[in-house]
């Protein structure tokens, strides 16, 4: 394989840019009853009120998705070098609390140091991964429904990319997804198979997305990853063959290309 | 950044050309070939390499592998490019050197493991012991004498959180990306997938 410059992740890009800012004072319940697609198309953090803030961590996403190459001068070779300029997990956390603290904020005497305190690393971090992880989760998603791609790769399936503390019996709300709506090829992929396998045209990943069966209150409402926070969990691709072989699609059959989200829509 | 082109593969390439009359499907699929075995890879390196101190993990391949994005196809070819910005010093190894920095900061405990120097407001500048007996310069909290091999007394750092140094040497790590022929076999797999796909939909076998 011939190693050449790199591109930037264009529908993961586009994905973040359209996102409008939307300061609220909303918790997470109340976020969560929100109306899907305004979720998606709002990039949140719930009881932020900051839009200073918010428009930061919007930019600083922006630039953990797309690091640039650059040429510029060693200062200690003087000679041009090409190199990669860009953030990492860690001085975008840094970026975020130290605006957070020229704006002056001080969290709640009960909340400092909590999940609810902004300026706390695993608030901070949790903004962060959530909507990185959002942004390409799309990215992957959208350029899985290309033509050729969709024909070689017509499923995908959930896998465990992260260990996490507390795993969630993902394989309950699979089901609870599938029965809702109604995707029996999805479930026997599950029971005969151990694989928990959809067309990628099954609405079963919106449900999934939504928590169909009591699990809404950590759904981000997306029919793609993550499907809730703090997961561990994404997907891979299923072959057109394997796909066949579990019994998702029947030899010859098509599978229909998703149209893209609604804040794409918006952004038209 | 990394990016990979496909190319060879020619005959497969050709028969969706030959069948179809347009190849750009067939090199959209197989460049997601490459991109599915390049994500698996760094999944498998997720699990399979926490850091070697045991520290908290900052989830560096969960990273990477969400950085990988779909192919970029032209005329002949299909790009995957792997995105995130430190992968390519892991890959090819090399030198590196602060930029506008006097130092790099190198974590020196669990603590400081995944965080930068400015988050620490409480840290001073000084020399400490590092892992292999040495003093080194180093940021960290606390002061405590050490007494040199000649009987000369040294206040140093009893806590150092980051290790100072003007240049660090990487060794090139190869196996942070799969080999040439898994990645030529992922490709090829994609496209006999892509076109017993399109032959079955066709009413015919591949």
């Amino acid at each position: 394989m011939e190693l050449t410059q790199p591109i930037p992740f264009r529908e993961a890009i586009r994905r973040q840019a359209v996102r409008a800012v939307m300061p609220t004072s909303m918790g997470s319940d109340e976020l969560q009853r929100l109306n899907a697609d305004i979720l998606r198309a709002s990039f949140f953090s719930a009881r932020t009120l900051l839009e200073d803030y918010l428009r930061r961590a919007k930019q600083v996403i922006g630039e953990l998705l797309a690091p640039r190459r650059v040429t510029r001068i060693d200062e200690q070779l003087g000679v041009e070098v090409t190199v990669t300029e860009g953030l990492n997990l860690a001085y975008a956390r840094s970026e975020l609390q130290a605006l957070l603290d020229r704006l002056g904020y001080v969290p709640e005497e009960e909340q400092a140091g909590t999940i609810q305190d902004l300026r706390s690393d695993a608030r901070v971090n949790l903004v962060l991964r959530t909507n990185l992880q959002i942004a390409q989760g799309y990215g992957w998603w959208r350029q899985g429904m290309d033509p050729g791609v969709i024909e070689a790769f017509p499923a995908m399936e959930m896998v465990r990319v992260q260990g996490v503390k507390e795993p969630r019996n993902w394989r309950v709300r699979w089901d609870a997804a599938a029965r809702t709506v109604r995707d029996w090829s999805a479930m026997r992929a599950a029971a005969d198979h151990g694989r928990m396998a959809a067309r990628k045209d099954s609405p079963l990943w919106q449900a999934l997305g939504d928590g169909a069966g009591g699990f809404e209150s950590d759904a981000l409402h997306n029919p793609y990853p993550p499907f809730a926070f703090n997961s561990g969990m994404d997907v891979q691709d299923v072959t057109y063959q394997d796909a066949v072989a579990i019994g998702l699609i029947e030899p010859g059959q098509t599978v229909t290309p998703q149209l893209q989200p609604f804040a794409e829509n918006l952004a038209a | 950044m990394i990016s990979f082109r496909v190319q060879g593969i020619d005959e497969l390439i050709e028969r969706a050309k030959s069948l179809f009359g347009n190849k750009r499907p067939m090199l959209a699929a197989m460049g997601r070939g490459v991109g599915n075995i390049l994500r698996r890879h760094f999944a498998k390196l997720e699990t399979g390499r926490p850091n070697k101190q045991g520290w908290p993990r900052t989830h560096f391949w969960r990273q990477v592998r969400g950085s990988v994005q779909n192919p970029v196809v032209t005329a002949d070819t299909a790009s995957v490019a792997i995105n995130h910005v430190a992968m390519a010093q892991r890959y090819f190894g090399g030198e590196i050197r602060p930029f506008r920095r006097q130092w790099l900061t190198i974590a020196a405990s669990p603590e400081s493991y995944g965080k930068t120097a400015p988050d620490f407001s409480d840290l001073e500048f000084g020399m400490a012991v590092n892992p292999f007996g040495r003093l080194q310069r180093a940021l960290g909290r606390g002061r405590d004498t050490h007494t040199e091999a000649d009987g000369s007394r040294t206040s140093i750092l009893r806590d150092p959180l980051f290790w100072l140094t003007k240049r660090v040497n990487q060794k090139p790590d190869p196996s942070t990306l799969p080999t040439d022929a898994e990645l030529s076999a992922a490709a090829a797999d994609a496209g006999e997938n892509y076109l017993a796909a399109k032959l079955a939909q066709m009413g015919g076998a591949a």
